[in-house]
């Protein structure tokens, strides 16, 4: 047990174990405490109010109210208790035949529960109550039958999702026998979420036990439980409210520990994220080198930080500066956890609320990119820096048509009509290649493919008068043969409005075709911007040297082994001294070890490296 | 007739044809690549010609035996897969060196026998014993693919299906997945099956293309032949679509 | 034309649910062990009277042709005669139904409208975790509320307004007045309940890549979060609410017994501790038939509002 493991650290799991903690207690020393003064009959202070005789008053027999409170805890949680376990264990059983049974039993069963779960709780442990009569046993059995359906359908769904995991096809190949792959890859992967649901399941069924009990229909005298003893308290709360007060709270203290502690157990399983707050807003943004201003797009000193899990902030972008001109086009090159989206994002201020970002310098035109919110400057952005996203699909709202956004686009920043903005949208989509475009406007974004919806996406763009098109991984979720259309479509884009293109890639063969400059990320630092020409004949850092080797291409020599780069990028919460890449670099000496490089302009690029390799003019 | 043939291979979801009669040869020890788009076939063919799923029509054999039956319990099937997501192919709470010691125990090889064959396909991949006693969740992308492809040697299967193993993977760790399995299959002799829809990954790692396209078999001949001159039009998309970047030799340090 | 097909197999579904809740209300005698009638009539009480009970409810003949007869009667409106008070079944709920119904519907009401719009008001302010504290306070308020059963609301609403502040009636049905603390008793825990699933599905909706996409285009706070967020947590939302109202609707038992409202619940707990089973059996059906409606209402609902997820759950 890591007590400094963030699952235990988080605040959540705390409170939900401290209140767990308090239940337990109250059950097991409470009554131990309490039991003598609640059975205590005292006819001279029968029906008291709160005072010296009873904290929160007396019963008509002089008993102490608070102490009574107390030792019911015992029955009414240890009933709960025996009717989640009871539910528990049936709806499991019955959840898990399906495995073992025939098709149609499995079909049936899934019938039931899910005609049950249609019917609230407290209406099944009624229609039981109603068969078995008022008392205890009855309501236990009631409560006890209400929840069986409830783990029967969970149980089913989890060992159907797990029983069709890749890792559970892999071990039958491998030939693992049935019961076998239950208890080693199944169960253990469905408990925690079944042992979650138990422990909130019991907050419910002491509610309803307690629901039962008030109603007069669960646990009858002389035995007594919170239900009880509120329904008692009830008869005079117009003069006297805290002798009902006191059952309340318990009810209601229970259900919300236990809910509690279920949230903790489900943060301890690793069934629920640990909670992380983003880092606080902008520090002091660092002096960089190499500012330029003068350009469109001009980001200097940029800095983006998360939280990590322990909730300190972690630097995943790292002093990156660079500048576009008007028209230029331009790629950020890397491998996942380099930073390269969460630098363009950053730049285009469309960071979600987990990150946050500081420059020295973020402007685009004349308008701030950072922190500006709701200006006219920033709002122009919308028009002027359209977002071409990664995943076409996702990026469409599934329950409005295709057009809106493009209608949308048209009328906040072309300044047209609705009507006007209608008809341009037809025609951009039009001219990016949909037939039907009018009445593909209406359709929902599932009746389209990935290749149309990114097209539509790049009429889109053409709404309004981009000035920078910036498109994040946009042909990656398409087909190869879709991806070149796509790609020539984004091209044409930028050649008919004359925008400048920021595209991110981890595809040195699709920038290449693409661009003018490339600009190479590793670690979340920048380590070369370079024309493209120079790509071909020889980039100076030995990472991009690296990326273009790594590069398989379509006559590579199936006789040898490919290249390889051998290690892994650093996470980003390693701690790196020195270079981030020399551990996997060939020509790394003891100051690259040591020292971080600073971009320094070598000819028509920026390299931020102690030891580049030698620049070969392009012939 | 040893190595795999398949005869007529149709899979049917519902009303729709994910593969149409695909039939061909791959003799014993050669790889086959598999290449096509999304929507191909081609991984529900992956999952035919490893006995995961039967064919709705037709038939798969490795070595004159039907795939399918090949699954028992008891005994680990001569055809394992390799999946896509290698995160999602081993279990999450288990030490990865239990995923080997598995595959070992199907077939017969327990105990301390066991653990000393584990680590030896560990070494194998060029991993540690360190390595084997994390959870997936504790190694990186490679490192867990490297594991998965120890467990599907550990069973000595005869047939290897390696369906699309580097895509999740970053650029500068495919090449060494794609080198191991390339040298483990000269070294071992299995046959291979090598799905992907990188033409240029399925050029270097195969001996013999299919090109598919809409669950059917276009085009299917020698590697170097159908890349070097393909005949079916769709061949020739795939080919061109990929775009290309020819960097000089590796410089000098200066 | 899928949605067409897929609407008539809820209304088939709804009618089987429906079929399977009369089927069950009319063996609810059958289920008890030992003999009913006996039971419900005291030991004391003469055979002959026994028998002509038994007679009276049919339980001399054979099973099937029981529930023939069962069948039949419904169709005519008719629930069998309560034991208690020897009064048709069918004509106490139709005098005890509309106090339930007023009730619950209020309740529904407000659940609805302060679930949804606190739920997405939080989500909206508490994205990405800027705001700790507001996300806390609502995170204790909706949690505490959530774990407080209705009748200890009930009973927490009466010691305040009723008796410490004298603000409302204690019990009752009579004025507009009479309505305020049986409604918010019925309606605070489920409304809370609410707002905790549609702030953690706004904050879901909130990072998709549409909604980046949406703020790319730099829209107008309102679209973002009424055209583009708000009916993509709806039908979230709405699935879960057939839950929660169902469970409202159960609450009102114990509401009703809480606050002495002359409805369906306050019925059905004296029919079942007098074992009046016809009453009983009339009571439960008529509550379960309104939760199935109230379910298939949400199902043609989400139906209606997103096609393509309803599709897809299916």
């Amino acid at each position: 047990m890591d007590l400094t493991d963030p699952r235990w650290r988080d605040g959540r799991t705390r409170l939900g174990l401290a209140a767990g903690a308090a239940l337990l207690a109250l059950v097991t020393v409470g009554p131990w405490i309490a039991g003598e003064a609640a059975g205590t009959v005292r006819l001279d202070h029968m029906l008291e109010g709160p005072g010296p005789a009873g904290l929160l008053g007396t019963d008509e027999l002089g008993r102490d109210i608070l102490a009574r409170v107390v030792v019911a805890s015992r029955l009414t949680l240890g009933l709960g208790l025996v009717a989640t376990l009871l539910g528990a264990s049936v709806g499991v059983l019955v959840g898990a035949l399906p495995a073992v049974t025939p098709p149609w039993v499995g079909r049936l069963i899934a019938t039931l529960t899910n005609l049950a779960l249609a019917f609230p709780t407290l209406l099944l442990t009624l229609f039981v109550a109603a068969i078995l009569g008022a008392g205890a046993q009855s309501a236990l059995l009631a409560i006890a039958l209400a929840i069986a359906p409830i783990f029967a359908r969970l149980t089913h769904t989890l060992a159907a999702g797990v029983g069709g995991a890749d890792y559970v096809t892999a071990a039958r190949a491998l030939g693992a026998r049935p019961l076998t792959i239950l208890a080693r890859h199944v169960l253990p992967n469905i408990a925690g979420p079944l042992v979650v649901t138990a422990v909130m399941a019991m907050g419910g069924a002491v509610v309803v036990l307690s629901g039962l009990s008030f109603l007069g229909l669960g646990v009858q005298a002389p035995a007594y439980d919170w239900g009880g003893l509120l329904n008692h308290a009830l008869g005079r709360v117009w003069t006297d409210p805290a002798p009902a007060l006191a059952p309340a709270a318990a009810i209601v203290f229970t259900g919300l520990a236990l809910s509690l502690a279920g949230e903790a157990a489900s943060i301890l399983l690793g069934l629920s994220p640990v909670r992380r707050r983003p880092p606080p807003a902008a520090r002091q943004a660092p002096a960089s080198s190499l500012l330029s201003a003068g350009g469109l797009l001009d980001i200097g000193g940029l800095d983006v930080e998360v939280a990590d899990a322990r909730g300190a902030p972690l630097r995943i972008v790292k002093d990156v500066s660079f500048s576009l001109r008007a028209g230029e086009r331009v790629a950020i090159v890397g491998e996942s956890g380099s930073g390269k989206s969460m630098t363009v994002l950053a730049a285009a201020g469309l960071l979600d609320g987990r990150a946050t970002a500081s420059a020295a310098l973020a402007t685009f035109g004349a308008a701030p990119l950072l922190g500006a919110r709701a200006t006219a400057d920033e709002r122009r952005l919308g028009g002027e820096m359209p977002v071409i996203f990664q995943d076409p699909l996702a990026a469409f709202n599934p329950l409005l048509p295709v057009g809106v956004p493009l209608v949308e686009v048209g009328m906040r920043h072309g300044g047209l009509s609705r009507p006007a903005a209608r008809a341009r949208a037809a025609e951009r989509l039009g001219e990016v290649g949909l037939i039907d475009a009018a009445r593909r406007l209406t359709q929902p974004p599932h009746a389209f493919s990935g290749g149309m919806l990114q097209r539509a996406m790049i009429a889109t763009a053409l709404m309004a008068e981009p000035r920078l098109i910036i498109a994040d991984e946009p042909t990656t979720a398409l087909d190869v043969t879709v991806q070149r259309q796509v790609l020539e479509r984004l091209g044409a884009a930028c050649d008919e409005t004359g925008a400048g293109l920021l595209l991110i890639s981890h595809d040195l063969a699709v920038v290449a075709e693409t661009c003018e400059r490339v600009l190479v990320m590793y670690a979340g630092r920048l380590v070369e911007d370079l024309p493209v020409a120079d790509l071909v004949s020889g980039p100076a850092h030995p990472y991009t040297r690296a990326l273009l080797d790594c590069l398989l291409g379509p006559d590579a020599d199936r006789g040898k082994p490919l290249p390889v780069l051998e290690g892994r990028p650093p996470r980003p919460e390693e701690e790196i001294a020195g270079c981030a890449f020399a551990p996997r670099c060939a020509f790394a000496d003891a100051r690259c070890r040591i020292e971080t490089p600073q971009l320094a302009v070598i000819g028509a690029r920026r390299v931020a490296c102690w030891r580049p390799l030698q620049v070969r003019r392009a012939a | 007739m040893k190595g795999l043939e398949l005869r007529d291979v149709t899979i049917r979801y519902g009303a729709h044809a994910a593969v149409r009669d695909v039939s061909l040869i791959v003799p014993e020890g050669r790889a086959l690549g598999v290449v096509g788009e999304s929507g191909s076939g081609k991984s529900s063919l992956g999952r035919v010609i490893a006995g995961l799923q039967a064919p709705s029509a037709g038939s798969a054999r490795l070595d004159g035996l039907d795939v399918a039956r090949l699954q028992a319990p008891g005994r680990a099937s001569p055809a394992q897969l390799i999946f896509q997501n290698p995160l999602a192919a081993l279990n999450p709470r288990r030490a990865v060196r239990l995923a080997i010691t598995e595959a070992l125990a199907g077939r017969g090889v327990t105990g301390a026998r066991a653990e000393t064959a584990a680590e030896e396909h560990l070494a194998l991949v060029g991993l540690s014993a360190a390595h084997g006693a994390r959870r997936p969740a504790e190694l990186s992308g490679g490192q867990r693919q490297r594991v998965a492809i120890a467990r599907a040697l550990a069973a000595e299967p005869r047939l290897i299906v390696a369906d699309e193993i580097t895509s999740a993977l970053d650029v500068s760790v495919q090449a060494s997945v794609l080198n191991l399995l390339v040298e483990l299959q000269h070294a071992r002799g299995f046959t291979l099956v090598f799905i992907s829809h990188n033409l240029p990954a399925v050029r270097y790692v195969a001996d013999d293309i299919l090109v598919m396209r809409h669950g059917e078999a276009v085009e299917h001949g020698p590697a170097e032949t159908v890349t070097a001159s393909p005949r079916h039009p769709y061949t020739r998309a795939l080919l061109d679509a990929a775009p290309r970047l020819a960097p000089q030799p590796s410089p000098e340090i200066r | 034309m899928d949605r067409l097909r897929f609407l008539l197999r809820r209304v088939g579904r709804f009618a089987v649910s429906l079929f399977a809740l009369f089927a069950l209300t009319f063996l609810l005698v059958h289920f008890v062990p030992g003999d009913p009638v006996r039971a419900s009539l005291g030991l004391l009480a003469p055979q002959e009277l026994v028998e002509a009970r038994r007679q009276e409810l049919g339980l001399d003949r054979p099973l099937p042709e029981q529930f023939a007869r069962h069948v039949a009667a419904l169709a005519r409106g008719d629930l069998g005669t309560s034991l208690s008070v020897r009064r048709p079944v069918s004509e106490v709920i139709a005098e005890r139904l509309p106090a339930t119904l007023a009730l619950a519907g209020g309740a529904m009401l407000i659940v609805v409208l302060a679930g949804t719009g606190l739920g997405l008001a939080a989500a909206a302010v508490g994205a990405g975790g800027r705001r700790p504290g507001a996300d806390m306070a609502f995170n204790a308020t909706s949690g505490l509320l959530t774990s407080t059963p209705e009748f200890v609301t009930a009973v927490a609403l009466t010691s305040l307004f009723a008796v410490a502040l004298s603000w409302a009636p204690v019990a009752g049905r009579g004025g507009a007045a009479s309505y305020v603390l049986p409604t918010l008793a019925l309606a605070l825990g489920p409304a809370a309940a609410l707002a905790r699933v549609v702030r953690t599905e706004g904050l879901r909706v909130l990072e998709e890549d549409y909604m980046r996409a949406a703020r790319a285009r730099r829209l107008s706070a309102w679209r973002l979060y009424a055209v583009h967020a708000l009916p993509n947590c709806l039908t979230a939302a709405l699935t879960v609410s057939g839950l929660i109202l169902g469970g409202l609707v159960a609450g009102t038992v114990l509401v009703e017994n809480v606050f002495a409202w002359p409805g369906l619940g306050s019925a059905i707990v004296t029919a079942i501790t007098q074992k009046d089973y016809p009453l009983t059996q009339g009571v439960i059906l008529v509550l379960g038939a309104l939760v199935l409606l109230i379910n298939f209402g949400v199902d043609v609902l989400i139906t209606w509002l997103d096609p393509r997820s309803a599709l897809a759950r299916h």
